[in-house]
């Protein structure tokens, strides 16, 4: 059980990380662009 | 159109439909009809959760999106990810554990039936008619451009696919989305890559990024702060994005059941959380990729002359009005400065002509983003290639419409038809009477769309603005029934009937921008059932142990 739960946590945390991942990269990309 | 491209639209649209029927086999219940007996695997629930998401007018509107006003759209998806990791913590186990058929069975469960009913009646009447205007959206699009009866292209974009749908339910609806969503992403991959090609030779992808930025097309983040502070009216920045955007799509995956009915169908909780975690993965770099198609697109009209306006039939109606004269002297502005290079110049005439178009048509409320990329499809792609992009329109449209049908029918006959009229009917009874409610539902919305046309654009923004107004509400009776257990049925049922009013006069105060409604909307069910709980337990319960319980409530 608590393995289980550890493994959907390592998913959730990929997901959120990707995603801050994906709003800096977003950031640069704008300040490079404009 | 040329013969070729009629050949390849048409060949795709039925190897889908008959695809769609090969699928078709299901056990003779509510079970296979509607869950596809709960068998599943990841892959199909993510296809399955995207091709519902993602109608013809996603499709359509993006790159226009792009085109008009910049990157800054892809803001809107950025609580979607997030949205993804609170419904697979606490809806999917929920949903999963009671073997629910419709995610509103569960409210009866948890509060009352008068809570389930209501509920699922607005998801019914908001579900139906925004499919009936998905199926209208894109048809207006394409008879306009290429001359089509309107009436015939929404037979075709909302009738066909009621075939493959009523004979095979969830199951035929999720392996046709699967073919669809691939067909999509190869199509879509191919039109950027020529995008890019189309470019002039001296100008790369990154040169054209970069003239697309000076003209402040690469606005991915903006933050909604002006010199007089917060604008709670601009409609797309990180904020929007991140809190109105997490309350959006929380509400649409957690609640809507033409969502929650895709990984319900799922084989066990693992799987439909693995579904809804890649989409959370996946969806904000599939529209940042459509919203920069846009870009590319933008970037060829900056060096290859388009129309001032792209909606060819909107402008020829505009110029039988007053503003015939201002219309026909700005194109010729337009015409000129494109002829001698300014193109700055001419892309601020395009922006006045659009001011005047709306000025000239105020109660059709013009707008030619949705044309735009047809248009440059039309115009600029090889033969053959043509044909496969008007067939990923209707694959789309049919992907979400199909969606939308199975789960209207679930609904109705989950809970209305099995509650209310027949209560012990045999499985097969059940099964063929959840045939014939697919089918209602399809001509239902087949024949708004007919009306749709007759009405015009400002029904298009009338029902979009409907399904914002009441997914707020939704979920804040979701938010209550999974996190505050003392919370009983009564308060939760009136306080959702005060917030709706609230919301809808919210609304007619226009002081906030769409996005914000759906979490001012969960936000006041949850503060004004737990103000009318404390009410009713006042009586049976001490008011201190009544402000425990809310203070643990609150920080649970």
């Amino acid at each position: 059980m608590q393995s289980e739960k550890s493994y959907w946590n390592k998913w959730y945390l990929a997901v959120f990380l990707f995603l801050v991942t994906q709003i800096l990269i977003f950031y640069f990309i704008t300040q490079f662009f404009n | 159109m040329s013969g070729l491209d009629w050949i390849i639209l048409c060949v795709t649209l039925t190897a889908i439909v008959l695809y769609g029927i090969y699928k078709s086999r299901t056990s003779k219940n509510l079970d296979g009809y509607f869950l596809s007996n709960r068998s599943l695997p990841w892959y199909l629930v993510l296809f399955s959760i995207m091709g519902t998401q993602a109608s013809a007018i996603t499709f359509l509107t993006g790159p226009g999106q792009a085109f008009s006003d910049g990157m800054r759209f892809v803001q809107y998806y950025f609580g979607l990810p997030l949205a993804m990791i609170v419904i697979c913590i606490f809806f999917v186990p929920v949903f999963s554990r009671l073997k629910v058929y419709t995610a509103y069975e569960f409210l009866e469960n948890r509060f009352d039936l008068k809570t389930r009913t209501l509920t699922s009646f607005l998801f019914l009447l908001s579900r139906g008619l925004s499919t009936g205007i998905s199926i209208f959206a894109p048809s207006i699009v394409l008879s306009s451009l290429m001359g089509w009866n309107i009436y015939y292209t929404n037979l075709v974009m909302g009738g066909i696919l009621i075939i493959y749908t009523m004979s095979g339910g969830a199951k035929a609806v999720a392996h046709t989305q699967k073919l669809q969503m691939i067909i999509v992403f190869i199509t879509l991959f191919i039109v950027g890559y020529i995008a890019v090609k189309l470019l002039p030779d001296a100008i790369g992808f990154t040169r054209a990024l970069h003239k697309s930025g000076e003209m402040g097309k690469m606005n991915i983040i903006t933050t909604g702060f002006t010199d007089k502070g917060f604008d709670w009216k601009d409609r797309y920045n990180i904020w929007s994005g991140l809190i109105g955007g997490f309350f959006l799509a929380l509400s649409y995956f957690g609640t809507d059941h033409s969502q929650v009915g895709r990984y319900l169908t799922a084989k066990n909780v693992k799987e439909s959380r693995k579904g809804l975690l890649m989409n959370g993965l996946v969806k904000v770099p599939m529209q940042f990729f459509i919203l920069l198609l846009g870009i590319l697109i933008f970037s060829f009209y900056q060096y290859n002359k388009g129309p001032v306006y792209f909606d060819n039939v909107g402008l020829q109606e505009a110029k039988q009005t007053v503003k015939k004269d201002s219309l026909i002297m700005l194109e010729a502005q337009y015409n000129a400065a494109f002829a001698s290079k300014h193109v700055t110049e001419a892309n601020a005439i395009r922006k006045t002509f659009k001011g005047v178009m709306q000025r000239a048509l105020p109660d059709q409320k013009p707008n030619d983003t949705n044309f735009i990329f047809l248009w440059f499809v039309k115009e600029n792609l090889p033969v053959g290639l043509i044909g496969l992009i008007f067939a990923i329109i209707f694959l789309a449209a049919w992907g979400s419409i199909a969606a939308a049908l199975n789960s209207l029918a679930a609904c109705s006959v989950v809970d209305f038809h099995k509650k209310f009229f027949v209560k012990k009917g045999t499985e097969l009874e059940e099964y063929k009477v959840a045939h014939w409610y697919t089918l209602g539902w399809g001509i239902f919305c087949i024949i708004i769309s007919m009306f749709a046309y007759n009405i015009g654009n400002s029904l298009i923004e009338a029902v979009n603005i409907l399904g914002s107004l009441f997914y707020g509400v939704i979920l804040g009776i979701f938010l209550v029934a999974f996190g505050m257990k003392f919370i009983k049925g009564h308060a939760v049922f009136y306080a959702a009937i005060i917030s709706e009013l609230l919301i809808i006069f919210i609304y007619r105060m226009d002081v906030v921008s769409f996005l914000w409604l759906n979490a001012i909307g969960a936000i006041l069910v949850i503060v004004l059932a737990s103000v009318l709980q404390l009410f009713t337990k006042q009586k049976r319960c001490s008011n201190r142990t009544l402000f425990g319980k809310y203070i643990l409530a609150w920080l649970l």
